[in-house]
């Protein structure tokens, strides 16, 4: 069974903490990291099929991250979550090819949902987003 | 996918132009008409109220600003609903305030003029384009927008020069750019405007200057006649909070702190 | 008291201090020149007056010259009568009757006489010409006895001789001195010409002196007065005079005008803090984001997982949830520390602290362009003592600032420590625009700005130096174009050794 390489960047810890579990649970092989020099790094040397990205973090942001994810991998599923979403940040994450945005504050299902609906258009069948869960 | 806004005072022009697009995307076409007839129902009203509201700039209607909105605001939120549930392609000339908001919209202005002082050829069908100007003034109004302006749109398209599969043909190719591509943030957006207009349909008569923002079903709601007391406050909070979608309701009496959420 | 209770107390006192003026007593410009010139006019008058009496005066002294003239040319006719007589034997009657016409003409003119200046003599010689006459009279009554032959009449020859001697000799005596006395009062109506121009042309200097000092002094001071208020202090205009005059009048204006100033300004203070406001509360609706975001997903997972997780988990959680919270907290909080409207006091404050809440503040701005704030705060520096928001608003303006100057490669840094003596300094340092000289000496001025309408107010400067002032400290700044800015903000720390 084929997993999905799912990258995780926030510099926010409690992020990364909360969501790799969820993730996991879906079938995804998660790496979490809370500084995007690091982040950037691992892109470099490793092929990611889904990357999740915060955009306002120090040093690099979340549209570099991008584009640099675009540049060795362009069929990679680029999630962009912010806390800062405005409709110009919605269409140049877009044009950069990102695969989606979310605004924060968002529920963890949400993003399942939209890394479940990538990994299955990339092929990754196996994963789903169908967990139980108790209604909020 | 990706909603496409056609706005211009070439009633006819524009029209074309749209039918071809919808065509051709295989995307309702969504008219004036359209609105007018859909908040008929909606809200039962005459529908020949509903089209005195979208016409010119009367002392008359004036003098009934604050109803004239209130249809206004009917017409603008069936629009809105139309857009949540699926892509459309509008022609029209309401709702730029709600265009600008929503990332995957692709606002388009159809003009037709002559370039500087080209000697005016007469059409195939040997007639100008009408130019219906009343909107202009309307648009001045009630946006306080230039609809001419082309920085306010995303691309313009001078239908002086080409025939209307050419100008579809542009805006198809335009709206293939991926950054008109909806996200799961401008479909939130939508729906958070969608219930926005909701709220504003509501108040907008008792509170002519009436601003509501949503997201997240917490409603933000300014006005000026909140500052005289907290009676019309307290009143504003109960007509809205019991509507569905509504769970949380703020009420702004500044405009800049408003402006910030 | 709330700072609307206090703009009101400030204008109770201006009106105050309007009445005030406008009760004192006047005393104008007009009616000084008026003065002065009346001044010159009864001067005028009594010198005139003056010289009329003093022509008056010689001319009587002149004609009492004459009588006396007229006096001694009868009493010399007579004597020289007096000698034919003895001579040739005729002539007496001749004599007597000059003697008469000098002894009329010298009860006539007595009554002149008196008061005069010289009195001693006129007895006299009305006793001498008594005499005189008398002798005289005797030997006409020893011819008409005697017809034939004269007794000797040696004694009364002798007599005769020397009551006319005195007469001559003190009608001379007496002419002499009425002439001096002529002599003295020409003299003196000569002189007071000469004196009364050199004492015109020392009153002229002085009136002008006087009148132009009164004139230039309030022109200067009104001069000076306008420089400061230029500089944006707007405390009214004290006049230099305890009395009411035509400045008065502009100074009320003055004052006028700078109350409708200082209340415009303050509005524009206001405006500017708004502004301040608006950008962050902006920035600070974002930055919730992120906490209330944490919250969200801890919440959503302790939901979700709360079978698969052990206690210990369930307590970190529960502990991010309440962290997070705290977090939300203090970014509304330090928002609300600058916007709340609290009355100015002054307190001991930690600057180091105070400065790194306001870069906080600004900290969305910076991470939105990008821009790296690095903080480098010396430790263990005693407290200065200041106003909380003032001191927020005026970093605030600094970071602002400097954000404005950065672009893409920007850095901010912003340093506190000790300066020398008794000061702090805190720096706000940017690598961005700088300066350009010719720019530099006006960017403390109110409503300077480089930047476009609506962007800039150019005010955050002039009124961070105000404030900055009134802690008793200053704002510096170097800037090399192209290179950097340095703002330094040096503040007294307290307690402040006593020294000066
Ligand atoms: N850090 C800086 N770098 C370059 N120029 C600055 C800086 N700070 C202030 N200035 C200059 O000083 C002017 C006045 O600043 P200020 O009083 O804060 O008003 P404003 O920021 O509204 O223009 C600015 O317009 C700018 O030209
Ligand atoms: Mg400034």
């Amino acid at each position: 069974m084929k997993r999905p390489e799912v990258l995780l960047i926030d510099d926010e810890p409690i992020v990364g903490q909360r969501l790799k579990t969820g993730l996991e649970k879906m079938g995804c092989a998660v790496e979490v990291s809370k500084d995007p020099k690091e982040a950037m790094a691992w892109v470099n040397e490793k092929r990611f099929d889904i990357v999740i990205t915060d955009i306002m973090m120090p040093e690099i942001n979340g549209i570099q991250l991008l584009e640099a994810v675009k540049e060795i991998n362009p069929d990679a599923r680029v999630i962009i979550i912010t806390g800062f979403a405005t409709s110009e940040l919605a269409r140049e994450s877009m044009e950069k090819g990102a695969y989606d945005m979310i605004a924060k504050p968002f529920k963890p299902a949400d993003l399942r949902a939209m890394v479940a609906q990538a990994a299955n258009e990339m092929g990754f069948t196996d994963v789903t987003d169908g967990q139980e869960r108790h209604d909020a | 996918m990706s909603t496409v806004a056609i706005l211009s005072r070439y009633v006819n022009e524009s029209r074309k132009i749209a039918e071809q697009t919808a065509f051709r995307l295989g995307y309702p076409l969504v008219t004036m008409e359209d609105l007018v007839k859909g908040a008929a129902t909606d809200w039962n009203v005459p529908e020949s109220e509903l089209s005195e509201a979208l016409r010119g700039v009367t002392l008359y209607d004036q003098f009934f600003r604050k109803r004239k909105m209130k249809l206004i605001s009917m017409m603008e939120l069936k629009l809105c609903e139309l857009m949540v549930e699926k892509p459309i392609v509008f022609c029209g000339y309401i709702g730029y305030p709600i265009f600008r908001e929503i990332s995957h919209v692709l606002e388009v202005l159809v003009l037709a003029r002559p370039e500087s002082q080209e000697k005016m050829p007469e059409t195939e069908k040997g007639t100008k384009p009408f130019a219906d100007d009343k909107i202009l003034k309307w648009l001045k109004n009630i946006y306080k927008m230039e609809l001419e302006d082309p920085n306010l749109y995303d691309l313009s398209i001078n239908i002086w020069h080409m025939d209307e599969s050419e100008g579809a043909d542009v805006i198809i190719n335009t709206l293939g750019q991926r950054r008109f591509t909806p996200t799961t943030y401008s479909k939130k957006v939508i729906k958070d405007l969608e219930l926005a207009l909701r709220i504003k349909t509501k108040l907008i008569e008792k509170l002519p200057d009436v601003r509501v923002k949503s997201h997240d079903n917490t409603a933000y709601v300014y006005s000026k006649a909140f500052k005289r007391g907290r009676k019309t406050a307290i009143e504003t909070k109960h007509a809205i909070m019991w509507m569905d979608g509504v769970d949380y309701v703020e009420i702004y009496k500044d405009p800049k702190s408003f402006q910030s959420v | 008291m709330t700072p609307d209770e206090n703009a009101i107390d400030k204008k109770d006192g201006v009106i105050d201090n309007e009445k005030e003026l406008l009760e004192r007593p006047v005393f104008s410009f007009r009616l000084q020149i008026i003065l002065g010139f009346f001044t010159f006019f009864i001067l005028s008058v009594v010198v005139t007056v003056g010289a009329l009496i003093a022509i008056n005066q010689i001319e009587k002294k002149f004609s009492n010259v004459q009588t006396w003239e007229r006096f001694l040319f009868n009493i010399e006719q007579a004597r020289r009568w007096e000698k034919n007589y003895f001579l040739y034997g005729r002539n007496l009657e001749e004599a007597l009757s000059t003697t008469a016409e000098a002894k009329g003409l010298l009860d006539e003119n007595l009554k002149k006489f008196e008061g005069s200046e010289i009195p001693v003599y006129k007895e006299t010689i009305k006793k001498n010409l008594v005499l005189y006459q008398s002798n005289l009279l005797k030997l006409r009554q020893l011819e008409r006895e005697n017809p034939e032959r004269m007794p000797p009449v040696d004694d009364i020859e002798s007599n005769l001789r020397l009551y006319g001697a005195r007469i001559v000799n003190e009608a001379e005596n007496l002419a002499a001195s009425e002439h001096e006395m002529v002599i003295r009062w020409l003299q003196l109506v000569q002189k007071v010409p000469a004196y009364f121009l050199v004492f015109l042309f020392f009153l002229m200097i002085y009136m002008t002196r006087f009148l132009s000092r009164r004139f230039m002094k309030p022109l200067k001071y009104l001069v000076n007065e306008t420089r400061r208020i230029a500089k944006g202090d707007f405390t009214p205009v004290q006049p230099l005079r305890k009395f009411r005059d035509e400045f008065t009048t502009v100074e009320v204006a003055i004052n006028r005008m700078l109350r409708e100033l200082e209340s415009r300004q303050n509005s524009l203070i206001e405006s500017h803090k708004l502004r301040a406001v608006g950008i962050l509360t902006a920035g600070v609706a974002h930055e919730l984001n992120n906490p209330i975001n944490n919250i969200m997903l801890t919440a959503h997972s302790l939901l979700d997982e709360y079978d698969d997780l052990t206690k210990p988990e369930h307590i970190d959680m529960i502990k991010d949830i309440i962290g997070e919270t705290d977090r939300s907290r203090s970014i509304v909080h330090n928002l609300l520390d600058f916007t709340r409207e609290n009355k100015s006091s002054f307190e001991p404050i930690d600057l180091g602290s105070l400065v790194e809440e306001t870069t906080k503040l600004a900290k969305n701005q910076a991470r939105v362009r990008g821009v790296p704030i690095k903080l480098d705060m010396q430790s263990g520096l005693p407290p200065v003592m200041g106003d909380r928001q003032k001191l927020k608003q005026v970093f605030l303006n600094l970071v602002l600032n400097a954000l404005d100057a950065v672009d893409k490669n920007g850095l901010i840094q912003v340093r506190v420590r000790y300066h020398k003596l008794n000061f702090l300094s805190a720096q706000v340092e940017d690598n961005g625009s700088g300066i350009d000289p010719d720019v530099l000496p006006h960017i403390f001025d109110p409503f300077f700005t480089t930047k476009p309408v609506g962007k800039g107010t150019g005010l955050g400067l002039s009124v961070s130096r105000g404030l900055i002032n009134k802690h008793g400290g200053n704002i510096e700044v170097e800037s090399r174009p192209g290179k950097y800015t340095v703002f330094t903000v040096i503040l007294p720390y307290y307690p402040a050794s006593p020294t000066g």
